[in-house]
């Protein structure tokens, strides 16, 4: 008899279950961990600007209704639903207020990925790199700007119109206008001007097809016209905007459990129309975003600029390519006369100019046959990717050039900085002038490498090899610095009033004036922030119930605002802005300043400060326009004597 | 001077201008929709509906909370307007834009070169005088800096703190809105509001003549141009001259009585015959019976007349006790926009001039249209009666009646001159469903609104007498009345009159307002204080056996006007609906009047019988007596018959229809022309020599020197008759103070006091209690137990106490009882209650906003802490 055998054959034993991991997702990874790294490192190390502020309060206020402060109207409905949440759940502090930006900010960076399909997943992936180390999309997530949302929204709605453009499919006209509501009126003053040049940019973009259409498409015009139309004749525009309606209603009043939610959207319209006279903060400088695209990002203007003049000359570019060309174009006018732009708003520039970047990065690393010099003549190599690497050796030679002319460029701003105004010449014999002079000629001599090592590359291994070199460098160079610059803006210069980003910076002192706060309450309330503190207001600079200060005592529920010295008079803390004289406080005070902020302007820059302002923030003069409170105890309770014991009011 | 004025001030024409227009630019589409009977598809109204709309949509968001009090949720609910708007006209199909600007070109040019020269000439106006103390102007500006103050709606009530108000605000509402879009004060937007309101009632009812015309040109079945049809200059014309006659045109008191009685020099006998109230008789040595009545030389001396005899105008109706001695009590009011406009009253009823003439428009496009209303216009049709319902209160009963009324004949006009049972409960439903729209649109006001009215009275005793009535719509009988003439006399003609029904409705009209009388009297002898009351009075005059005959010999001998009334109405019904309709012979039309003169007929009906009820029966109020119906019934009525006497010009002198069909034209044409120029001439005396006493006469003007010029503005606040300190003070605490919780104290007094309330009617910051008399006709029998039970006089007892009182312990009870943060000392507290109480605020409170003797006291909790 057979024996019989009761284990299963392995033959039909169920196949394991394997995991591919492809280089993309490991890119992304890493991507996503340093992107998210170095969003969340020290995030609240720096103490929130005025903007930042304001709009924390709106949504503090909302969750901690005992809070002495009366906050404005919130700026932005989704950062304001978002702090909400991030407050209840991680209390109301720098952090939480600041989360929602960092959240926008890598939804931003993985926006790419939904064209994938379209433009190819390394062209995607290069996009979601520019997007991570851009200094400007860095600095608007780490400062909670609501411009991050108002790309991420606008990636969406373009997304589910190229997908309503393929397939045809009612659910991505649902989901387009729901991406309109939130751009248009859920994100930021902004979002309502861009949608306008996107729109604007749309109607262009489709004259410049129709203009190079027989040409490029070997269609006439009005085939390209009569396309468009009826591209929008299939848009169901009163479904599109019952959605609109329902999402802008439901969305800023979440579900209507907040009602007054809807103001905020009114707000974000009163702010359009308002930013057309006067700028969104005091003393900002006209063309604020454009100021910030060339002063933080130059390289990807140089680079897109490049990519746009390729993509045209050679009739490569795209619908989307010219959109994008468009859209930057637009935007560089709108901003140039609107007066409410801040620095975020140069992503508006910024993230076109990324695409067309993120194709010229993908056009760069193509292999192309050079033509080599041998001992008779030049040969075309037949084999492509035979001499692979010899745009990355150049390219690793130019960053070298280039960090090498970036450290020369600082010190020859440092130079510039110490040069007198008269006798420069004479000036320059001496001997702390050495390095600047060194500098000055090694600075010449690298450029002059650069420019002889370009023809040599050129006549070694062909024109487009050697341009592919430099083009590499330039971008390695630029994903370097933006990752500096970024981190500088943010964190090293926060507090400094010379960096463009903020024309009013908050100090450091801004912290210590909490800790002392804090440390007087855990004296005299036993740690609970209770203490009997009276803050004069101060509209001129800056102390009102509705902005810093007022954030910095938020969670001091027996804070009083007041108007008058005389309402001041004899209470136990008062704090108030400093004055020419010592105020009559009707009693004996011990009194510590404070400078919270610090202010400069552009303007007062001269000719010489320019290059040392740029590469190192720094001026010749540090006298600064500054903002100082001064908190006075008074005397009972700085000597800690019990409450019930003293005299006072 | 003038240009030293718009250098200030010249910049807040332009963007007013802006803004309005932007509201018309967002509803227009919808207009196109909404009007397309009218020929110029409602344009010119279409400023008046923008602004009625955004109003409505922004204070309807507000009041349930899903935006603030500010300028972001104005914007919004423009881009609401603008979105439903578009949307609506998308759905409607293609429209041909170039036909529409051939056609309409003219009157859209036209109508926007009479809107800036209205605009312009009243703020010129208003730059003289910009006058906020006299009557209830401070009552006005309060509800303006009030509402502009409130972050949330119902906004505040400036003189009872911690309450809102109870009134018809939302021609407020509209002041607040364009003055924060602006970033102007209220006091220059009160200034700013009294002139758009002469431009937008100018322009829009210049469109509603313009369209009642013209609609004769056309078609009414296919809806084009006939081929004979006349140009657009008679249109145009009659637009231009209902705009005189409705802003412009005053009655016959100035021509016929004030000049007469201004010369000193016209007999006592004269006076005595016309029997006008402070005009029956000279003040003691002004007679001058030796004196030549010279009429031009008089005019010439207008710089010299009474002080405010403009006013007297408007107080024509003169009420008469049974033993021949005037009424002691509140004399009628027949006020007349040309009036309103010189007195320069921002009040409901002036706020509300722009939207009636609207609502006339909208009833023109119903009769004119051939289809039954669809649902978006009911829908529309209900949001403009709750808001006139809104502007004030009045108006909405009276043009929900129109717009049904409006749709009756158009039916009419269909069923060739009857209405069936059917038809009628068609339009009963219609009634009802505006109604129901009203009320549901307009709730959050509806619910909360107070009103002094309670129920209707029998007027047994004042009606009209005729030669009172003809002084003050004389000037618009003697247009209207050939009109109607000239329609019994076609009608005739025609075969069409019927007579019958006329008399039926007429007739039946005057049974049911007796029966109505007697069956309020009857009602009222149940009600024990009416019941005493006319006990009181018949003794007082002799018993029931003379009162009853002195009553009915009164009726007879007053008869004359509601005859006239009456037969007026009598030829309406005639003319309206035609003998034989509905069983004419195939070979006549029944119906033989175009529309639009069936529309010009509705309104006469409609005029005269507003005029006709009061003299019957009249609303309940804190009056008790007539004065307030008198009042609102005759302002729409003029408004009414203004607008048909530019068309009853149109039809006599330019219409070439009615030339054919009766002799002898050219006569009756000069002689009616030279009426209608008489008229004109003799009923703009009043508005050009008023305006002239109050800009440059009662301001002192008229003696100042080259050197030291007026100084023009429109700030109304600093036209206030306070003391410079006073006001200095109160400016200051209007910048201390940004919260709308804050709770002032100052003096008290009755009303129509500008020093009093002054705190409140500038910065729009609560007060403990303002204009006693106003609450409580605002607030009824509420106004007695308010503050649990307490009631309002209660507050002013305690303002009273405070101010008086030495004792510091008192008023800290006061204080915590009324909620006061701070209390204000200024001239006003002085000359009423003296300097000794100011000591214990000094003691106690710290000062701020201090000019001169004025300043506010600040009230801390550690002020409160009695020892």
């Amino acid at each position: 008899m057979q024996a019989v055998n009761h284990e299963q054959p392995v033959s039909t034993m169920s196949p394991s279950v394997s995991l591919h991991i492809s280089a993309e997702f490991i890119a992304y990874t890493v991507l996503i961990i340093f992107a998210l790294l170095v969003r969340v490192a020290d995030l609240d190390i720096v103490p929130m600007n005025e903007t930042e502020a304001t709009q924390a309060l709106a949504a503090y206020q909302t969750v901690y209704t005992e809070t002495p402060v009366q906050a404005q109207s919130a700026q932005s409905p989704i950062v304001f639903w978002l702090q909400s949440a991030t407050f209840s759940l991680l209390g109301g502090d720098e952090f939480s207020a600041r989360l929602p930006g960092v959240i926008g900010g890598m939804l931003l960076i993985f926006m790419p990925l939904l064209f994938r399909d379209r433009i190819g997943r390394e062209r995607a992936f290069w996009l979601s790199v520019l997007l991570a180390v851009s200094p400007i999309a860095f600095a608007a997530a780490r400062f909670a700007t609501p411009t991050v949302w108002t790309m991420v929204f606008a990636f969406g709605l373009l997304w589910a119109i190229w997908r309503y453009w393929e397939n045809g499919n009612q659910a991505d006209i649902a989901l387009g206008a729901i991406f309109f509501a939130a751009l248009a009126f859920l994100s930021e003053s902004g979002g309502l001007i861009f949608t306008l040049i996107l729109a604007l940019s749309g109607f262009v973009t489709v004259w410049w097809t129709v203009f190079i259409a027989p040409q490029v498409y070997d269609v006439s015009g009005d085939e390209i016209w009569k396309t468009a139309r009826e591209f929008i004749d299939t848009i169901p525009f009163q479904r599109v905007l019952l959605i609109v309606a329902a999402t802008v209603g439901l969305g800023s009043t979440l579900f209507f459990i907040y009602p007054v939610g809807l103001n905020i959207v009114a707000e974000v319209v009163r702010r359009v129309l308002a930013g057309f006279f006067q700028p969104y903060q005091a003393g900002t400088p006209p063309i604020m975003p454009i100021l910030t695209l060339f002063v933080y990002n130059i390289w990807l203007v140089v680079l897109a600029v490049i990519s746009a003049v390729i993509l045209i000359n050679n009739g490569q570019a795209s619908f989307a390519d010219r959109f994008a060309i468009v859209v930057t174009i637009v935007s560089f006018f709108v901003l140039l006369v609107y007066r409410g732009g801040q620095p975020a708003h140069a992503l508006f520039m910024t993230v076109p100019m990324m695409w067309l970047v993120a194709r010229l990065i993908h056009e760069l690393t193509v292999n192309y046959a050079p033509t080599v010099f041998s001992y008779d003549s030049f040969q075309l190599v037949e084999d492509e990717d035979s001499y692979w690497w010899i745009k990355w050796v150049l390219a690793v030679i130019v960053l070298s050039l280039l960090m090498m002319l970036a450290v020369h460029w600082l010190e020859i701003g440092r130079g510039f900085m110490q040069l007198p105004s008269e006798n420069i010449f004479a000036a320059l014999a001496e001997a702390r002038f050495a390095a600047f002079k060194s500098s000055l000629i090694w600075f010449v001599i690298s450029l002059l490498f650069a420019a002889v090592g370009y023809f040599l590359a050129a006549s070694l291994w062909g024109h487009t090899n050697a341009l592919q070199g430099f083009g590499l460098g330039l971008v390695l160079f630029m994903l370097g610095s933006g990752v500096g610059t970024g981190w500088n803006t943010t964190v090293v210069n926060a507090t400094n009033p010379l960096e463009l980003w903020q024309n009013s910076a908050t100090t450091n002192d801004a912290y210590l004036l909490r800790e002392t706060l804090l440390e007087v309450a855990d004296r005299d309330t036993m740690g609970f922030p209770s203490i009997n503190l009276t803050i004069l207001r101060d509209d001129s600079i800056g102390i009102t119930d509705n902005g810093l200060i007022a954030w910095l005592v938020r969670d001091f529920r027996n804070a009083v605002f007041v108007d008058t010295l005389e309402e001041a008079q004899r209470d136990e803390i008062i704090l108030m802005p400093v004055l020419e004289e010592d105020p009559d406080l009707d009693g004996s005070y011990v009194g510590q300043s404070f400078v919270i902020r610090q202010d400069w302007s552009l303007s007062s820059l001269c000719a010489c400060e320019w290059i040392s302002w740029l590469g190192q923030r720094r001026v010749r003069s540090d006298i600064l326009a500054y903002d100082g409170t001064i908190l006075w105890l008074r005397i009972d309770v700085y000597d800690d004597i019990p409450a019930s014991e003293r005299v006072g009011r | 001077m003038l240009f030293d004025w718009i250098a200030r001030e010249g910049w807040v024409f332009p963007v007013w201008w802006l803004l309005v227009t932007l509201a018309a630019a967002a509803v227009f589409p919808l207009c196109l929709r909404l009007f397309g009977a009218l020929p110029d598809k409602g344009y010119t109204l279409s400023r008046a509906i923008g602004m009625l709309l955004v109003a409505f949509v922004y204070w309807l968001m507000a009041s349930f909370g899903f935006v603030r009090n500010g300028v972001g949720g104005m914007v919004l609910a423009w881009l609401i307007v603008l979105i439903v708007s578009l949307v609506i006209f998308k759905r409607g199909g293609g429209f041909d834009w170039r036909a529409y600007w051939r056609e309409n070109r003219s009157v859209i040019i036209s109508a926007e070169i009479l809107f800036i020269v209205l605009f312009v000439v009243l703020i010129l106006y208003r730059a003289f005088l910009p006058d906020t103390g006299s009557t209830e102007k401070p009552m006005e500006l309060a509800f303006m800096s009030a509402i502009m103050r409130s972050e949330t709606f119902p906004p505040n009530d400036p003189w009872l703190a911690g309450y809102s108000i109870s009134y018809y605000y939302f021609g407020y509402v509209m002041m607040a809105m364009l003055s924060m879009l602006s970033n102007v004060n209220s006091g220059i937007g009160f200034s700013m509001m009294a002139a758009l309101l002469f431009a937008l009632t100018g322009s829009t009812v210049f469109g509603v003549a313009y369209n009642l015309v013209r609609s004769r040109a056309f078609d009414t079945a296919l809806g084009t141009l006939r081929e004979n049809a006349q140009g657009r200059f008679p249109a145009i014309f009659t637009g231009l001259l209902a705009t005189v006659f409705v802003l412009l045109l005053s009655n016959f008191q100035v021509p016929l009585i004030e000049v007469p009685y201004q010369s000193d020099a016209v007999s006592e006998a004269y006076f005595d015959f016309w029997g006008v109230q402070e005009r029956s008789q000279f003040d003691e040595g002004t007679y001058n019976p030796e004196g030549d009545f010279n009429y031009f030389s008089t005019l010439n001396s207008a710089a010299s007349w009474d002080f405010w005899w403009w006013f007297r105008t408007s107080r024509v109706l003169t009420d008469y006790e049974l033993n021949g001695q005037q009424s002691t009590h509140a004399q009628p009011i027949d006020e007349f926009p040309s009036f309103s406009f010189i007195l320069g009253d921002v009040h409901p009823h002036v706020l509300a001039l722009p939207f009636v003439i609207m609502a006339m428009g909208i009833a023109l496009n119903i009769v004119l249209s051939g289809h039954v209303p669809k649902r978006y216009e009911i829908l529309f049709y209900g949001i403009v009666v709750g808001g006139l319902l809104f502007l004030n209160a009045w108006d909405g009963p009276i043009y929900l009646m129109v717009l049904v009324s409006a749709e009756a004949l158009r039916r009419t006009i269909r069923d060739k001159g009857r209405l069936s049972l059917e038809t009628w409960l068609s339009l009963f439903l219609m009634a009802v469903s505006l109604l129901a729209i009203a009320i549901v649109a307009y709730l959050p006001f509806l619910i909360a609104f107070r009103t002094q009215a309670s129920g209707f009275l029998p007027n047994l005793l004042y009606p009209t007498l005729f030669r009172r009535f003809f002084i003050m719509f004389g000037p618009l009988l003697l247009m209207v009345i050939p009109f109607l003439l000239l329609q019994a006399w076609q009608g005739n003609k025609e075969a069409r009159m019927n007579w019958r029904l006329g008399l039926q409705v007429a007739f039946g009209l005057l049974i049911t307002l007796i029966s109505i009388t007697l069956f309020l009297t009857l009602i009222g002898t149940l009600i024990p204080s009416i019941r005493d009351a006319v006990n009181g009075f018949i003794s007082r005059n002799g018993g029931w056996e003379t009162v009853l005959p002195q009553l009915l010999i009164r009726r007879l001998a007053y008869g004359l006007t509601p005859l006239v009334l009456l037969s007026g109405i009598v030829l309406v019904i005639a003319r309206l609906f035609p003998a034989n309709g509905g069983r004419a012979s195939d070979e006549r039309e029944a119906i033989t009047y175009h529309p639009a003169t069936g529309f010009a007929l509705l309104l006469v009906g409609m005029a005269f019988s507003l005029v006709l009820i009061p003299d019957f029966v009249y609303l309940r109020d804190n009056f008790a007596v007539r004065i307030n119906t008198v009042f609102k019934f005759y302002y729409q009525a003029w408004i009414a018959l203004s607008l048909v006497s530019a068309y009853a010009v149109y039809i006599i002198v330019f219409n070439d229809e009615s030339r054919k069909d009766y002799e002898p034209a050219r006569l009756l044409k000069w002689v009616f022309s030279g009426v209608v120029i008489l008229i004109i001439i003799l009923g703009l005396i009043y508005p050009i020599l008023g305006a002239y006493s109050r800009a440059w006469v009662e301001n002192g003007y008229r003696n100042r020197t080259p050197d030291n010029p007026p100084v023009l503005t429109l700030d109304g606040r600093s036209n206030m008759p306070l003391s410079r300190d006073d006001y200095d003070a109160v400016l200051c605490l209007d910048n201390l103070v940004q919260s709308n919780d804050t709770v002032v104290a100052e003096a008290v007094q009755s009303s129509y006091r500008s020093y009093y309330g002054r705190v409140a009617s500038i910065t729009g910051i609560p007060i403990v209690i303002g204009w006693q008399n106003h609450e409580r006709q605002w607030r009824g029998t509420t106004y007695y137990t308010i503050d649990d039970g307490r009631g309002a006089d209660a507050r002013a007892d305690d303002i009273n106490e405070l101010y008086t009182d030495l004792r510091w312990d008192i008023a800290v009870g006061i204080i915590e009882r009324n909620n006061i943060d701070y209390i204000f000392f200024g001239d006003t507290e002085r000359q009423q209650y003296g300097s000794a109480g100011e000591e214990k605020f000094q003691e106690n409170l710290d000062v701020v906003c201090e000019f001169g003797a004025s300043r506010f006291y600040h009230v801390t909790e550690d002020a409160l802490v009695l020892n």
